[in-house]
């Protein structure tokens, strides 16, 4: 089930928030901790019930361990030989999963052993449940696990809102909250927790959904080995970037909104990444939970910064190579990794020289260049992150690369300007706007997306601008404390100064809007007579 | 700070804003479906977004309009055939429900069975053969007809496109190619069709194409035929095959691939099962000169709406004027061969007197040929 379908806006959400509130009157915390678990379990199996039992099995399995760990009176030896052994189950369950397929791709195609590739589905869910769950073994190692029940921690496991794609939480952030947030004034948790979900359900549905189409159209014409130019190439880029950016800054929105319309606040996990102003700020903005897993249970085990300079490196580079193959289980993500590990070293390097604390670079000039190289380094990374083969990869660096006079080129560029944005025949003409077809044609011209998908060139402006220059949502919201982990100055001096009927009806305008966008009227493109 | 009545604000927000939605939307009606029909020249009278969306649309306008008698076929039925021909005979109401791109015998049996739910009073369906179109495609679901039929009235798409037809009748005014109201596509505006007639040999044989060189019988697009004909009888259904007019420069190309052969073999065994009748026989009409200015035809391919009123008029027994003699003809498993020779014989005339668009197409097929040669 996801949060933007009509089964959870309409159904699941009011009757579990329905539920909560009845059952939360009472004094027993059981009930409504219960009534969120049981929903959870039935969330996690609309999509197929058999991973259930697999879910559950795992949580069995890690409240075991816990339980050794913590109550069973072992030795410090004892315990961390119990939490290798917890770490070693977890693992194995996420490498059965999500990468024995590729593993025996990869065996198979080096050693050529004829093997059978296995054709294995992925839990949903399991890559980020399978780290959640190892922070808590490595917690109670560490004697950091407080209320450790059954029900408390698979309430920690499987919370709906962050049960899916994060952020990923520790154990001590959220269960301190379980007590107080049945005392908390539910009405307001509710406007706050809705509108913030409003808030992220807009940025996935309306703006990541809608730019996903040219990026889906661009890439998909150059995995079918057809050309584009290089200012399609660049709309195409863009595309993915932003998309990607408000997919997942509208999830973690909307993830956060909803655990606060049950009193609960999660931490932070996307904070303008694209406003870095270098590759350390981004990991220090974009999926924060996952960059803050890998600092505390890989890079400082790893031995971190203390073991000199180049160890220091070393140990970035294997965490960020393990980050992209987390991502996904195929080559392009571990050269995406390895590619931020390159640039994070890179810029450690930069900082340790002492020119780059000139007062040159800290004017606003300079940060401005920063955020707009950051972003292009990003972004031209994304491009191995949204490419299925390493050589659908290099044919779109290709394409990127205009440093020809042939129209395939610069001159692609004249194109772009003309019908997007100089020629009002062109750019004007409202009929020919926004026609997302149901199937692109087989073969699209090269210069497709640059000329003919108007506005084009308008809406990646409009969304560059919001991207750049508003504020994001802990900004706005940040006086009703949306999130864990919040900057001081954003609690303190949030936008909003009250939720009045002026919010409301903006939000409830969004809202209408998002919930339009699900449903689609998607024209035929006739491409065969 | 957050008000008490926050939460209120927020429902009475949201059903103003859906008032207002659902006010606008439905007085623009970019997609001619609103259930209050208004009607302003320079507002709504033109619907520039009522178009390409004929699954979409046709299933709920069917549902909708109720029509005796319902067209499937491809983009010649859907482009030609114009219900309103058959006002006043035993057919009317019709409602031409030709779904262009790729429809399949497959598809339309799957459509079949669809409108006999949504229809009750259905009596009459009518269905265009086309030959090259006798391949897979997509089979609506139940789920596509209520998700299609939602999008169509409460989607970000309606709010969008009843912007652009407000603009475009404000600024443009001009006609527009869109779907009419009973279902048959109208273009105003129709390009030359020479130049399109030009373009044929280069776009045949072409990628856009799949196996421009083959014609084979396929048995599961026969088979889509005849789960038509056994659910028009399941139904006590009226069934009538259209065979439709089929100018002499394709009639050129299934002689160039060999595939009159196919072509026979279908007419004789659908000829045996079913009612068929073919407008294809050499006439003055089907056999138009190529020019600028054509009556009979818009392209290669598809005939115009005065020769789809022709067919209909014909179907229906209404009196008309000027028609071919043998601008209609009832086919029978004994009849076939001979329609066909005579189909032969006009292609062979015509290519004899059209030697420069045979060598335009001669070449292109000896490009695609040696291209396909390299490739393999």
């Amino acid at each position: 089930m996801l949060f933007n379908s009509y089964v959870f806006i309409f159904c699941f959400l009011p009757i579990v928030l329905a539920g909560y509130a009845l059952l939360r009157r009472g004094s027993n915390l059981l009930w409504p901790v219960g009534w969120l678990v049981l929903a959870s379990l039935v969330y996690y199996a609309w999509w197929r019930p058999e991973f259930l039992l697999l879910l559950l099995f795992s949580i069995t399995v890690n409240f075991g361990f816990g339980t050794l760990i913590i109550d069973g009176g072992l030795s410090r030896a004892q315990s961390r030989a119990i939490l290798t052994i917890g770490i070693v189950f977890n693992l194995c369950l996420l490498g059965y999963f999500k990468y024995a397929g590729f593993f025996v791709a990869n065996v198979d195609s080096i050693l050529g052993l004829q093997w059978a590739v296995p054709s294995i589905v992925l839990p949903i869910g399991i890559s980020f449940i399978t780290f959640q769950k190892i922070a808590f073994l490595v917690d109670a190692h560490r004697g950091l696990v407080r209320n450790f029940t059954l029900l408390n921690y698979a309430f920690f496991v499987t919370f709906f809102p962050q049960l899916i794609a994060g952020p990923i939480t520790h154990h001590s952030e959220i269960m301190p909250q379980i007590g107080p947030s049945q005392r908390r004034d539910l009405a307001a948790d509710i406007a706050v927790g809705m509108s913030i979900f409003v808030v992220g359900l807009f940025k996935k549905v309306v703006i990541a959904d809608s730019l996903a189409v040219y990026a889906d159209a661009g890439y998909a014409t150059v995995k079918a080995g057809h050309p584009l130019d290089s200012a399609s190439a660049w709309v195409t880029v863009l595309s993915y970037s932003f998309q990607l950016y408000y997919d997942f800054s509208g999830y973690s929105d909307m993830a956060v909104g909803l655990a606060r319309m049950f009193g609960f606040q999660l931490p932070v996990n996307f904070y303008s990444p694209y406003k870095s102003t270098s590759i350390i700020d981004f990991w220090r903005r974009w999926h924060i939970t996952l960059s803050r897993f890998l600092r505390d249970y890989l890079y400082i085990p790893l031995g971190g910064n203390r073991h000199g300079t180049l160890r220091r490196y070393l140990n970035l580079g294997i965490v960020m190579l393990l980050g992209g193959l987390w991502h996904g289980a195929n080559w392009t993500f571990v050269i995406w990794g390895g590619l931020h590990g390159l640039m994070l070293t890179v810029n450690h390097a930069w900082r340790a020289l002492p020119v780059s604390r000139s007062l040159a670079f800290k004017t606003r000039l300079a940060d401005r260049v920063a955020v707009l190289v950051t972003f292009t380094a990003v972004t031209l990374a994304w491009v191995l992150f949204r490419s299925e083969t390493l050589a659908d990869a290099k044919a779109m660096f290709a394409y990127l690369w205009p440093m020809t006079a042939d129209p395939m080129g610069w001159p692609s560029f004249k194109g772009l300007l003309r019908t997007q944005f100089t020629d009002l025949r062109y750019a004007l003409t409202l009929t020919e706007w926004f026609r997302p077809r149901e199937l692109w044609p087989a073969i699209l011209p090269p210069d497709y997306l640059a000329t003919a998908t108007r506005p084009m060139g308008l809406l990646l402006v409009g969304v560059g601008i919001a991207t750049f220059a508003m504020p994001n949502t802990y900004q706005i919201f940040g006086r009703f404390k949306p999130a864990l982990g919040l900057p001081e100055e954003t609690l303190g001096s949030g936008i909003l100064r009250r939720l009045d009927w002026r919010v409301a009806i903006i939000v409830a305008g969004m809202f209408l809007l998002a919930v339009l966008r699900l449903s689609h009227v998607s024209p035929f493109l006739y491409y065969q007579f | 700070m957050i008000e008490s009545g926050y939460l209120r604000a927020l429902v009475l927000s949201l059903a103003a804003w859906l008032s207002l939605y659902l006010i606008f939307t439905w007085t623009i009606d970019p997609y001619g479906v609103s259930p209050i029909r208004l009607e302003f020249p320079r507002i709504n009278a033109l619907k520039p977004k009522r178009t390409d969306i004929d699954r979409i649309l046709k299933p709920y306008e069917v549902w909708r309009y109720q029509p005796r008698t319902i067209f499937l076929g491809t983009s010649r039925a859907n482009q030609s055939l114009d219900p309103s021909t058959l006002d006043g005979t035993r057919f009317a109401p019709a409602y031409n429900a030709a779904i262009p791109g790729g429809a399949s015998m497959k598809m339309h049996a799957a459509y079949l069975e669809q409108y006999l739910r949504l229809d009750h009073n259905l009596r009459t369906v009518i269905v265009e053969l086309f030959l090259p179109h006798m391949v897979g495609g997509p089979t609506p679901t139940w789920a596509d007809f209520i998700g299609n039929t939602v999008s169509l009235f409460a989607s970000a798409n309606t709010l969008w496109d009843s912007l652009a037809t407000l603009a475009y009748n404000a600024v443009s005014g001009r006609p527009i190619h869109q779907i009419e109201r009973a279902g048959y596509f109208y273009h105003p505006n129709r390009p030359d069709p020479k130049t399109l007639f030009e373009r044929f040999p280069s776009y045949i044989w072409s990628a856009a194409v799949h196996q421009p060189d083959r014609a084979t019988f396929d048995q599961a697009a026969f088979d889509g035929a005849l789960e038509i004909i056994q659910i028009a009888r399941a139904n006590n259904l009226e069934l009538i095959f259209l065979i439709g007019p089929s100018h002499p420069y394709p009639d050129y190309y299934y002689d160039a691939i060999g595939a009159w052969g196919v072509i026979e073999e279908w007419l004789t065994k659908l000829s045996a099962l079913a009612t068929v009748y073919s407008f294809s026989q050499p006439n003055g009409w089907v056999d138009e000169p190529i020019s600028p200015h054509m009556t009979y035809w818009y392209d290669t391919f598809h005939y115009s709406l005065a020769m789809g009123r022709g067919m209909l008029r014909s179907l229906a027994g209404a009196p008309t004027s000027g028609l071919p003699d043998n601008f209609m003809e009832r086919l029978t498993p004994d009849r076939v061969a001979s329609n066909i020779e005579r189909r032969r014989a006009a292609v062979r005339r015509w290519a004899e007197a059209n030697p420069s668009l045979v060598a335009q197409f001669e070449e292109a097929r000896r490009k695609w040929l040696a291209s396909e040669k390299t490739s393999h």
